[in-house]
């Protein structure tokens, strides 16, 4: 078998493999074969070089040997000499001289047969490769230049096996030249994760040094990056000019160059990280601080067999690629989980495109459909749509984000227990804790909080609290209050009203008298109201958590004991506030799409 | 005639045979240290919705010898979540005969306390209360222990009993126990002053408050903190001297030295009466506090806002004394 018909087959077994593992195979078997080739390219490559300059030296060989046998029937066979020579003969100007042996056979009709083998393999290889890159998504002007461009290299190297060795060191540097680039784009097709696709185009930059070393692996790198930007970004683009749009070479582009985009945008973007960050960790600090100081004040969620809270679920678009000036459907299902259905809980809806560092496009915030405010009860869910037009976007991989901002209410309530001091002295003087004499554990003391996005913490201090007879002494409530859900934004408070327990009254917080808040309620309970103008007043920071004192003091002795050595009485807090929560997701706005001519 | 011989026959038999059998009834003995004990009835309900009413029934049971005379009880409740309705009231007093040879099982009664829960805070879902019950009784212990009096000074002579230690650890049939009696024989001339040396302790799951700080325990306001018990002990009629009267069980067993002004032996020109066993009587008083906790869940049921549109249902209070036995008499120990 000849040598060019040995490649011809290595080349077609190659790209047949290529080509069932990339349409049959999963990823995983993908990766493990191109890592398998790559080795063996690496090991054999100077093997498969010198095979191929051998094989090159006996090509040359038998063109002379053909040449001879060419002058020797010079005359009967002009014709057909003529046209072997133009086929085969080497440019050797000694081929010419040399005389054949009277009986050498010329060429025979097993040299024809063999010719068009090669014709056929070449023309085999040809088809396949095409059918190959057309489905891949290859545009029919590039994959006849690619495949003309192949195939006539291989033809030359059987038709004139001398340039087979120079054929070969050209087609391995145009491979290892754009070998990254096939992996890049593999790896987007398959899989989009940039780490996996990092990790490839790693391990093909340390063969390439490897092989190549210094100077040669940096040309190929170089290389390699111009072949990417060419193919990925502006002003080029030339994925658009060179897949067939929705193809999977287009959407193995398209999203590797997301993720490029994605990444650079994290890069410019890391000022605001770090002072996203620095807000966050100010915040812990904060947080830290107030625990120092003893004022962070704890609470537990209460167990509610459905979480409570507007939420934004199934948010998703109808499609992640959108040519330019097609409408954007964004579409979600809100939810709302709330006991509290005496008042509606209003949900303001917004839905707007953003740049990929989280900027707001401006003018591009869509419609809600079928609207965008809604007044919800409880347990209550709706489809919501989105419409965002897409010319207000720019080209490339964007956000687009859906915003919920809504009413909630969060209730908590902390068990006070109170006795009297002299009760408790007596306890103290036995040994024993009071408390734990009438049963009452740890858990019992500490605060609980509705579930919802805010979080609220209350502490009385050191319980048992004592009660001393004929004082007006109260003891000082602390309530703190943190976001609770870090995916959304405490936007304002509404309402505040917090309740002391009968026998006790509200006298200031944060040292502020407030007498003009406060009421009795038919349960004889304390009752203060705060609106929002005064708990902007309360809440001047933006940073949020946030600790709250509330004095109280005594107003009846026998009211709070109720003549019981024991006295368990809540302290309550109920909060209605404005909060908001969005859910992004990412799309790619296409190019318009040319017309197409029949 | 026959007939009329054999029948009269079998009749006067029959009353013969009934009318001269002695049954022995249950011999009483006083052990154990228990007081009353509180326990809660089975048809109790403590899970309940919310606005819902429901009923707490507890069986009172005095499982020691003392009567109780005027025992008082407090309830502890949210008063903001669980309303008292009916005749339920968060005071109130009980009388409870001991256990004793005519009794042995002790007084019982039963105290029902209706509750009707008001609204939860806003949002929640389930809320758990507490129902603490605080028992506050005057009670006392009565110990007769058998002690060993030997006036013989010769080692050697022969002795009808010894001078060891007498442990109480079976209890007198009340929470605070005699729980051991080290019996001394101070010499005296040729006679023996007998003293003994009495230990203490609240062998019950309960406080010990002084009687006349059960008030101030129960919280009605009445008298001060104080844990004091008194200690009076009689030996052969004779009233002993007991140091100190009065104890503090708060730092655990305690311990009593009670002394005999009568002299056993050769004394006074009596001859020496030998050694011999006699009861020592150890009468301790006290006030005891029990405390039960029992905790109630509410919950709200879907869609439901407040107890405003709620009619109030009107239920008089179960509140029993008899010799009935609910189903859970008699108690499990």
């Amino acid at each position: 078998m000849g040598i060019g018909k040995a490649v011809a087959i290595v080349a077609a077994i190659i790209i047949g493999i290529l080509a069932l593992l990339y349409w049959i195979l999963p990823w995983w078997a993908i990766l493990i074969a191109l890592v398998v080739m790559a080795v063996l390219l690496f090991f054999f490559w100077p093997a498969i070089l010198a095979g191929i300059g051998m094989a090159a030296e006996a090509g040359v060989a038998a063109a002379e040997g053909a040449a001879m046998a060419n002058a020797a029937k010079a005359v009967s066979s002009a014709t057909t000499a003529a046209k072997t020579a133009h086929a085969s003969t080497p440019v050797t100007p000694a081929s010419t001289t040399v005389i054949a042996p009277a009986n050498h056979d010329p060429i025979g009709n097993s040299e024809i047969l063999k010719r068009l083998e090669h014709v056929l393999v070449v023309a085999i290889i040809g088809i396949v490769a095409y059918f190959i890159l057309g489905n891949a998504g290859l545009q029919s002007t590039q994959n006849i230049s690619i495949i003309g461009t192949i195939v006539g290299l291989i033809a030359i190297a059987i038709v004139y096996p001398p340039a087979l060795g120079v054929i070969m060191k050209l087609v391995g540097i145009i491979f290892l030249a754009g070998g990254g680039l096939l992996i890049f784009l593999i790896a987007g097709r398959l899989f989009a994760p940039a780490l996996i696709t990092t990790v490839m185009l790693g391990v093909y930059i340390v063969a390439v040094f490897a092989t190549w070393k210094g100077k040669a692996g940096f040309v190929v790198l170089l290389l390699n990056t111009v072949l990417f930007w060419l193919l990925l970004f502006p002003p080029l683009l030339y994925y658009q000019q060179a897949f067939r749009p929705e193809s999977p070479l287009y959407i193995a582009a398209e999203n590797q160059r997301t993720i490029f985009e994605e990444g650079w945008a994290k890069v410019r973007n890391t000022p605001g990280l770090i002072k996203e960050g620095g807000t966050s960790a100010q915040q812990a600090i904060q947080r830290q601080i107030l625990i120092a100081i003893g004022k962070y004040e704890t609470g537990v969620e209460a167990a509610n067999s459905q979480p409570l809270g507007v939420f934004l679920e199934h948010v998703g678009v109808t499609s992640p690629r959108v040519p330019l000036g097609t409408p954007i459907d964004m579409y979600a299902e809100l939810t709302a989980q709330a006991f509290k259905a005496d008042e509606l809980l209003n949900v303001n809806l917004r839905c707007y495109a953003k740049t990929l560092v989280g900027k707001e496009i401006p003018g591009s915030a869509g419609e809600i459909q079928p609207q965008s405010t809604f007044e919800l009860s409880e347990l209550e869910s709706y489809p919501i749509d989105c419409i965002l037009d897409s010319t207000k976007i720019e080209e490339g991989a964007a956000k687009v984000s859906i915003e919920a901002t809504f009413d909630f209410a969060t209730g908590a309530f902390l068990k006070g227990h109170f006795m009297p001091q002299e009760v408790i002295r007596d306890y103290a003087r036995q040994g024993k804790q009071p408390l734990t004499e009438f049963g009452i554990t740890g858990k019992d003391l500490t605060a609980v909080y509705t579930p919802g996005p805010l979080r609220v913490g209350m502490g009385l201090g050191k319980q048992p609290v004592p009660i001393l007879p004929n004082t007006a002494f109260g003891p000082t409530l602390g309530v703190t209050f943190e976001n609770n859900w870090p995916q959304g934004k405490f936007v304002a408070f509404k309402k505040m009203v917090i309740t002391a327990p009968p026998g006790l009254e509200i006298k200031s917080i944060d040292g502020k008298p407030v007498p003009g808040n406060c009421k009795l309620t038919p349960l004889k309970e304390h009752s203060c109201i705060f609106q929002e103008t005064q708990l902007a007043e309360f809440f001047p920071d933006k940073i949020f958590t946030k600790t709250l004192r509330v004095q109280t003091q005594g107003r009846s002795v026998e009211e709070l004991l109720g003549g019981a050595p024991l006295a368990i009485r809540s302290f309550k807090v109920d909060v209605t506030y404005t909060y908001r929560i969005n859910k992004d997701v990412d799309i790619t706005v296409l190019p318009l799409l040319p017309l197409v001519k029949p | 005639m026959n007939k009329f011989v054999i029948a009269l026959s079998l009749f006067l038999v029959g009353c013969q045979l009934g009318g001269t059998t002695q049954t022995p009834g249950p011999q009483f003995y006083a052990t154990g240290t228990q007081g009353l004990d509180v326990r809660v009835n089975t048809l109790s309900n403590n899970q309940l919705f919310m606005c819902e009413e429901g009923e707490v029934l507890l069986d009172l049971h005095n499982l020691g010898t003392s009567d109780i005379a005027q025992g008082i009880y407090t309830l502890t409740i949210e008063d903001q979540i669980l309303k008292p309705v009916g005749k339920t009231k968060k005071q109130g007093s009980y009388s409870l005969e001991g256990r004793s040879a005519v009794n042995p099982v002790g007084g019982y009664t039963q105290l029902g306390f209706r509750f009707k829960t008001n609204n939860l805070p806003a949002q929640l879902e389930t809320y758990q209360t507490p129902f603490i019950f605080n028992a506050c009784y005057p009670y006392a212990t009565s110990a007769n222990i058998p002690v060993c009096i030997d006036p013989t000074r010769d080692p050697q002579a022969a002795r009808s009993c010894k001078t060891t230690p007498v442990s109480g650890k079976g209890g007198q049939g009340a929470p605070v126990l005699v729980t051991l009696v080290e019996p001394l024989m101070v010499v005296q001339d040729n006679a023996v002053l007998p003293t003994f040396i009495v230990h203490i302790a609240n062998a019950g799951k309960g406080r010990v408050v002084s009687t006349d700080s059960l008030g101030f325990a129960c919280g009605n306001g009445g008298g001060t903190p104080s844990s004091k018990v008194r200690v009076m002990a009689q030996l052969q009629d004779e009233q002993l001297k007991c140091l100190p009267e009065m104890v503090d069980l708060r730092q655990g067993e305690t311990k009593v030295t009670c002394m005999s002004n009568t002299y056993f032996g050769a004394a006074e020109g009596r001859a020496n009466q030998g050694t011999f066993t006699t009861p020592l009587t150890v009468q301790l008083e006290y006030g005891y506090v029990t405390t039960l906790f029992y905790p109630f869940t509410i919950t709200r049921l879907a869609h439901q806002e407040d107890c405003s549109s709620t009619q109030e249902t009107y239920t008089p209070s179960t509140v029993s004394t008899s010799t009935d036995r609910g189903i859970n008499w008699p108690p499990r120990s």
